[in-house]
């Protein structure tokens, strides 16, 4: 009997004994890999570059008549502090049914608006702890300069002064060029391995287009200012935006 | 330790901020309306010659045959507004008093800029006043621009008419 407890009691302290020395190999060598993986992430300037889609864009254009926008964007993670960025997407904006200064549409009435934009500037984040990871969670300022080649076609806009009996449709088409600067707050975070999602708020500012001249043939000229800009929106409109993104880091 | 309460941190901080970007942008809607004034008017003050007494006056647009089209509201208190003739470099008004007598007829010759605004706006016309002649010589004495823009600006006072057939 006594034999049989010392051999149960000898049996646990074997088990426990390897259990605890594999503990400490095990537990060295996470260390060493931790040293390692510190060691080359913090000695790095380039950690890689982040693709990125926004999804406000597709989901506003599924509850919104008329309006289509999507872009992508990329930026370079230069020691988790800097990220240099381009963005680039395509908008189509129908805003005929927007026409209600008072007056009542002539038939066959729209505006549509469509084009490229893009967008390059750079981001600051703040969230940079120095642990040595190889995606971190950003908390950004940036700054954007931002252009879109447009194409805008007009249809049977009124021009109407009661005073003179005038009441006429115009049909004019043509290219713009718009431009803006953009400042942005943004949070990403990485959801699961290199995935991150994130919100940006962006501000618009300082949006010019050019203003086309086009002479009509009852020999009016009409100047034609841009009413609406893939990438910026309604000039008419808020300048406040919110985009949400998902995206993959590529180390 | 340190790495697990930055987590927290991080992920609440995150957290925060994305629910309020949430909420803006759930109030952050792009509006339909037409945020520019479309009234574009000028403005006219008439006077007596010898006495400088302002008189009541509003004008009415008149066609090519001399025919009335419309009369032009008055919308500020001692100006008569006139509208200009989009398609026109001339425009031909009656002045008539406040009891609908005629005091003389004029005709302001001008420079068009039509614009197309904005979808939600459509299209007004901007106008430059080169001359204003008086058309009735016999009541009319003399006129001056004082301002020759009639924008979407309301600028009160672009020109002044003096009569002096009566008093």
């Amino acid at each position: 009997m006594k034999t049989t407890t010392m051999g149960i009691s000898r049996f646990f302290l074997l088990v426990l004994s390897s259990l605890f020395i594999s503990s400490v190999f095990a537990q060295k060598k996470g260390e060493t890999e931790v040293v390692e993986e510190w060691n080359n992430t913090t000695s790095k300037t380039f950690y890689g570059i982040s693709v990125y889609t926004d999804i406000a864009g597709p989901i506003t254009s599924m509850f919104k008549d008329g309006k289509t926008d999507f872009s992508f964007g990329v930026d370079a993670d230069i020691c988790h502090t800097i990220y240099p960025t381009f963005e680039a997407g395509y908008s189509k904006y129908d805003a005929t049914e927007s026409y209600n200064y008072g007056l009542t549409q002539l038939p066959g009435y729209s505006y549509t608006c469509n084009g490229s934009y893009y967008k390059i500037g750079v981001n600051f984040n703040f969230l940079n702890d120095g642990r040595g990871n190889k995606v971190i969670p950003l908390l950004y300022i940036g700054a954007k300069f931002a252009f879109s080649p447009s194409h805008f076609d007009i249809e049977n806009v009124r021009f109407h002064n009661e005073y003179w009996n005038v009441d006429k449709g115009y049909s004019v088409s043509g290219k713009s060029l718009c431009r803006w600067a953009e400042f942005a707050v943004g949070l990403r975070y990485p959801i699961a391995k290199f995935f991150c999602m994130g919100v940006e708020g962006k501000l618009r500012e300082f949006g010019s287009a050019k203003t086309k001249t086009i002479d009509m043939s009852d020999g009016v000229s009409l100047d034609v200012k841009q009413s609406y800009s893939p990438g910026f929106g309604n000039f008419n409109g808020s300048k406040w935006g919110v985009k949400y993104t998902i995206g993959y880091f590529f180390h | 330790m340190m790495r697990k309460t930055y987590d927290m941190v991080s992920r609440r901080v995150v957290g925060a901020l994305a629910s309020i970007a949430l909420l803006l942008s759930l109030t952050m809607c792009e509006t339909d309306f037409c945020n520019e004034n479309m009234y574009v008017v000028g403005t006219l003050r008439a006077f007596h010659k010898q006495s400088k007494s302002q008189i009541d006056v509003f004008l009415a647009t008149m066609d090519a045959n001399g025919d009335t089209i419309m009369y032009v509201d008055r919308t500020s208190g001692s100006y008569a507004n006139f509208s200009l003739n989009p398609e026109s470099d001339t425009s031909r008004f009656y002045v008539l008093s406040a009891d609908t007598v005629t005091l003389g007829k004029i005709a302001i010759v001008h420079t068009n800029r039509s614009e197309f605004v904005n979808a939600e706006c459509g299209v007004r016309t901007l106008s430059t006043i080169d001359t204003v002649l008086i058309e009735d010589a016999t009541k009319g004495d003399s006129v001056a621009i004082l301002m020759k823009d009639v924008d979407e600006n309301y600028d009160n006072g672009n020109i002044e008419i003096f009569f002096a057939g009566f008093e």
